[in-house]
C-alpha cells in the first residue's frame, strides 16, 4: 500500500476516495471501518505467491 | 458509498439503459423512428458486443449497494471510425438508413462519449464524481488529453465541466442537427 501526499483534488464531496490499483477502482465516502474491510476484502484476493 | 470500476460484459443492459438516458435522441435519429423499446435493444446490441463505439469494453461503471447506477463511454478518437463502422452496417442493414455523422472525436484524446447517470441517483455528485475519475484515469494516469461535447447553449453542463478544468478548444461539431462544443483537459 503507497499513500500519496496531493494537493487539493476538489473531491471532497465524494471523499475520502481510496483507489485499488492496477485497477483503478474508486472506492467513495471511506471512513476507518470501511477501509479496513475493503483492505481485508482486496488482500484476500491477492495470490500468496505472486511478487507485489 | 460508491464504487467505480471498469464494466464487465455482464453489465451490458445497465450500460445500454444507462448510456440511454443521455443519447436516446441520437438514437431516434440514426434509426428514424422515436421508440424507446428499439432504442434500448440497439444499444444492447452492441453494448454487449466488442469493438464498437458503445461495447462494455469502453465503459466504465458506478456501482452503489451492488446496483449499476450510472455508466460512460469513452475511447481512443484515434479509434473513432473503426468503432462506428459497426454502427453505421447495422442502421444500414436494420433500418435501411444512409448516416454519416460529422466526427465527433479524432486522434490525439480520449473522448468521453456518453455519460448517464439513473434519475433516482441524481444530485448526489455521482456524475461529478465519475467525471473526476475519468481525469484521474486519462489525463493524469495515462498522460492523454480528455475531451468531450456539450451541446451549446447548456450553460449548467458547461459549468461544470469548466470547474472540473474542462477547456474550450473552439472547435464546433454539428452532430446529426446538434450545435456541440468541444472542450478538454491537456495535462
Amino acid at each position: 500500500m503507497q499513500v500519496i501526499k496531493t494537493g487539493c483534488t476538489d473531491r471532497c464531496k465524494i471523499g475520502p476516495v481510496i483507489a485499488v490499483m492496477p485497477q483503478n477502482t474508486w472506492h467513495t465516502h471511506m471512513d476507518e471501518e470501511k477501509a479496513t474491510s475493503l483492505f481485508e476484502q482486496v488482500t484476500a484476493k491477492l495470490d500468496p505467491g505472486a511478487s507485489l | 458509498m460508491m464504487v467505480i470500476r471498469k464494466a464487465f460484459v455482464t453489465d451490458s443492459e445497465d450500460i445500454a439503459s444507462c448510456l440511454l438516458l443521455a443519447m436516446e435522441e441520437i438514437v431516434f435519429r440514426l434509426m428514424g423512428e422515436e421508440n424507446s423499446e428499439k432504442a434500448l435493444a440497439f444499444m444492447c446490441y452492441f453494448a454487449e458486443r466488442e469493438n464498437n463505439q458503445y461495447s462494455w469494453q469502453n465503459c466504465w461503471v458506478v456501482e452503489e449497494a451492488g446496483s449499476v447506477v450510472a455508466a460512460v463511454n469513452v475511447y481512443n478518437g484515434a479509434h473513432l471510425h473503426a468503432l462506428r463502422q459497426p454502427v453505421i452496417d447495422y442502421i444500414k442493414n436494420k433500418f435501411n438508413r444512409s448516416v454519416t455523422p460529422e466526427d465527433e472525436t479524432r486522434d490525439g484524446e480520449y473522448y468521453i462519449d456518453s455519460l448517464g447517470v439513473h434519475p433516482a441517483h441524481r444530485g448526489k455528485g455521482i456524475g461529478t464524481g465519475l467525471l473526476q475519475f475519468l481525469i484521474d484515469e486519462y489525463v493524469t494516469r495515462r498522460n492523454q488529453p480528455l475531451g468531450l461535447l456539450v451541446e451549446e447553449g447548456n450553460l449548467a453542463a458547461k459549468r461544470l465541466y469548466e470547474k472540473l478544468s474542462f477547456k474550450s478548444s473552439g472547435r464546433k461539431v454539428l452532430l446529426l442537427e446538434k450545435h456541440l462544443e468541444h472542450l478538454q483537459i491537456i495535462r
